[in-house]
């Protein structure tokens, strides 16, 4: 069942349940735009000259990402080893702790 | 006699009692009530130095108070009330008496006006701490905590060597600037350093941390590391070489964080990141710069405590913090799904303690023009924020349910883990909206407005390119939900390269004495057996045996008698 919808979950989980979807990055997406268009509608007050390339706070964070992305994809390649790599000498293959039930009231 | 009693000694006394208390309810007060009349006494401290004493003949200083030690000496308490009441619930004396003991020890240190007095509390912080690694009472959370110790011992050992190198060069133990040049200086630097998890020396945070119990994962995030870059702030603030330092700092744990699967081990390498930024304004060493490092110092220790609280809530719900086995938990833990967003928020978003503390940072490098450094950390800001402010609650909280077919549903966080975190959320808020408050208790009395329409827009503008990015590349599948694995970091080094040598050295050695001990054999065996044809029964010299040997050994021994009292009369 949809989660937006569902009664029988907690209405804050049905809330969260609305950025679970598409709707979540384009409005996103809508703040981002007005956010830069800002850009134009006053004068920053720049330090380093490349501050004042056009787009340059967006650009620079997605281009951010973007690296950091391709740079763990390329570390994973490299470096990423079975969970059993270090075992028995760390917790990373033990089994999952027992999962607690009780509440502490 | 000074009317402040010592705030160490408040937490020291109290871990000395507590196991005299009835395990319950009352304990569990008792422990929320020592961080906060620690706190209050160190709220009525003033400035200077209010406790010393003798030690082998040397005057040591217990309490130096300045504006930087209360700054550090509050947020310590602050948290670790924070912390013990998230672990309300845990009944285990050994966790609650070494969390006493090792929060008493960083705020001892904190305090600590000489060398002596720190590498006391410096090592007090490592003993009590790796029983919160052993508390997992696993195999691999033993050998993890014995790493952790060794390391942490280490990290005494070489303090321990630079102040008597420093002591020795300038007749002073004083815990202060220091100037780096000499040998004592750079061996305290290097015991600051594996501390505050500088590269190379920093795998045992991602390694001991993930490993140890919900809570005492928690407890560790807020005091060694913070306790280090207090340290450095005291000691080598304005050191150059901290800046580089802290650069790679920012760049290396962040690939890590965006690689990792386990996500307690993807926040072990953002608060890495986020000491980076903290040793870059050491570097920087001004006052805007040092208000910067006590500023986020403080927020880190909230917003890193936070998103820990949640993964440990996730840990003791599910049993996993793996993002490889989560996914969707909103649905049925959605007060700890909006905490964690909150915490991700605190980091950076205007509002909160972090954008203050941050943009800090930022500005005393933009005032030092360095154009370079500046990019690094603008870098670094727009990475954490995707790291562990948008990536890791969409793994934990979001996407795939992994909980749909379960017979039952994980349940929401317990009452004083929810309670934790919405107090802990609400100081970063209460910070972020009240910077004036803030900015008074940093130690430089320096104005600065962190509400500027240009840092708040281009923050924003940073923040959610950055959320655009990670959703836009997710619905493209360049980003997905990790599969389980790990990843290893430089500590595969000391862990298989230098196990493989010494391994290798072992099977060169062993067999090259094998080899030569044959050897050995064979020619002793050869010569006797020579002699033996010589001198044996059918040898050739037998028949003039008995004499012919007396004569020989009556010479040679006539001879020495000769040497030795021809050397005795020179």
């Amino acid at each position: 069942m949809n989660a937006k919808t569902d009664t029988s979950l907690p209405a804050l989980a049905r809330l969260l349940g609305r950025l679970d979807g598409k709707k979540l990055f384009w409005l996103l997406l809508l703040a981002g735009v007005l956010l830069t268009l800002s850009d134009f509608a006053y004068h920053r007050h720049e330090i380093f000259d490349f501050e004042a390339l056009p787009l340059f706070y967006a650009g620079f964070a997605a281009a951010s990402v973007l690296v950091l992305v391709l740079a763990a994809a390329i570390f994973r390649a490299l470096f990423k080893r079975p969970e059993t790599f270090y075992a028995p000498f760390s917790t990373d293959s033990e089994p999952p702790l027992k999962a607690q039930e009780g509440d502490h009231a | 006699m000074p009317d402040i009693f010592p705030p160490a000694l408040i937490f020291i006394a109290a871990a000395i009692v507590l196991p005299f208390l009835p395990k319950g309810n009352l304990r569990a007060l008792f422990l929320l009530a020592v961080p906060l009349v620690a706190a209050h006494e160190i709220w009525q401290l003033s400035e200077g130095v209010t406790h010393t004493y003798e030690l082998l003949g040397y005057s040591l200083t217990l309490m130096r108070v300045d504006q930087l030690s209360i700054v550090f000496g509050l947020i310590f308490s602050f948290a670790a009330f924070l912390a013990l009441l998230y672990a309300w619930h845990v009944k285990d004396t050994v966790q609650q008496v070494t969390t006493l003991l090792y929060a008493g020890s960083a705020i001892g240190a904190v305090f600590a006006g000489d060398f002596v007095t720190l590498f006391i509390f410096w090592e007090g912080t490592a003993v009590a701490s790796v029983f919160l690694i052993w508390a997992r009472g696993t195999e691999g959370a033993y050998y993890t905590g014995m790493r952790y110790l060794i390391i942490q011992i280490a990290s005494g050992v070489i303090l321990v060597a630079g102040m008597a190198l420093h002591y020795y060069e300038t007749g002073s133990l004083a815990f202060e600037a220091l100037t780096l040049g000499s040998l004592g200086t750079w061996a305290i630097l290097i015991a600051f350093g594996i501390k505050a998890a500088f590269p190379l020396l920093h795998t045992w945070l991602p390694d001991a941390y993930p490993a140890a119990t919900p809570t005492g994962t928690v407890v560790l995030s807020i005091f060694t590391t913070k306790l280090a870059i207090y340290s450095l702030a005291r000691s080598f603030a304005g050191t150059e070489i901290l800046i580089y330092i802290g650069v790679v700092m920012v760049f290396w744990p962040l690939i890590y964080a965006a690689a990792e699967n386990d996500l307690r081990r993807v926040l072990a390498y953002a608060l890495n990141n986020q000491l980076g930024f903290m040793v870059i304004a050491v570097g920087i060493g001004t006052p805007l710069a040092l208000n910067g490092v006590a500023a986020h110092a403080v927020a880190h220790i909230l917003y890193k405590s936070l998103l820990f609280m949640a993964m440990g809530a996730v840990l003791y719900r599910t049993g996993t913090a793996k993002a490889s086995g989560l996914g969707g938990l909103y649905r049925s833990m959605p007060l700890t799904a909006l905490l964690c967003i909150l915490g991700g928020l605190a980091m950076s978003t205007p509002l909160f303690a972090g954008f203050v503390s941050k943009s800090l940072i930022l500005s005393s490098v933009a005032k030092a023009y360095e154009p370079l450094i500046w990019a690094a950390l603008l870098f670094g800001s727009a990475g954490i924020f995707y790291v562990a402010g948008v990536r890791l609650p969409y793994l934990a909280f979001f996407g795939e349910d992994k909980f749909a077919g379960a017979p039952e549903r994980p349940k929401e966080a317990p009452w004083n883990m929810l309670l934790a975190m919405g107090l802990t959320a609400a100081c970063c808020l209460a910070l972020g909206l009240l910077p004036g408050a803030f900015m008074s208790f940093l130690p430089y009395d320096v104005a600065y407005n962190a509400y500027t329409p240009d840092h708040i827009l281009t923050q924003l503008q940073v923040l959610s390119f950055t959320a655009i990015a990670f959703f836009a590349l997710w619905r493209f599948g360049l980003i997905k939900r990790p599969a389980p694995g790990i990843l290893v970091d430089t500590d595969w080094l000391n862990r298989r390269l230098a196990l493989a040598i010494v391994k290798l050295g072992a099977y060169i050695s062993r067999n090259t004495w094998g080899l030569m001990s044959r050897t050995a054999t064979r020619r002793l065996d050869a010569f006797l057996a020579s002699i033996y044809r010589a001198h044996g029964p059918q040898g050739p010299l037998a028949r003039s045996w008995p004499a012919g040997s007396m004569v020989l050994w009556i010479a040679v021994l006539l001879g020495f008698t000769l040497i030795l009292s021809f050397s005795q009369s020179l």
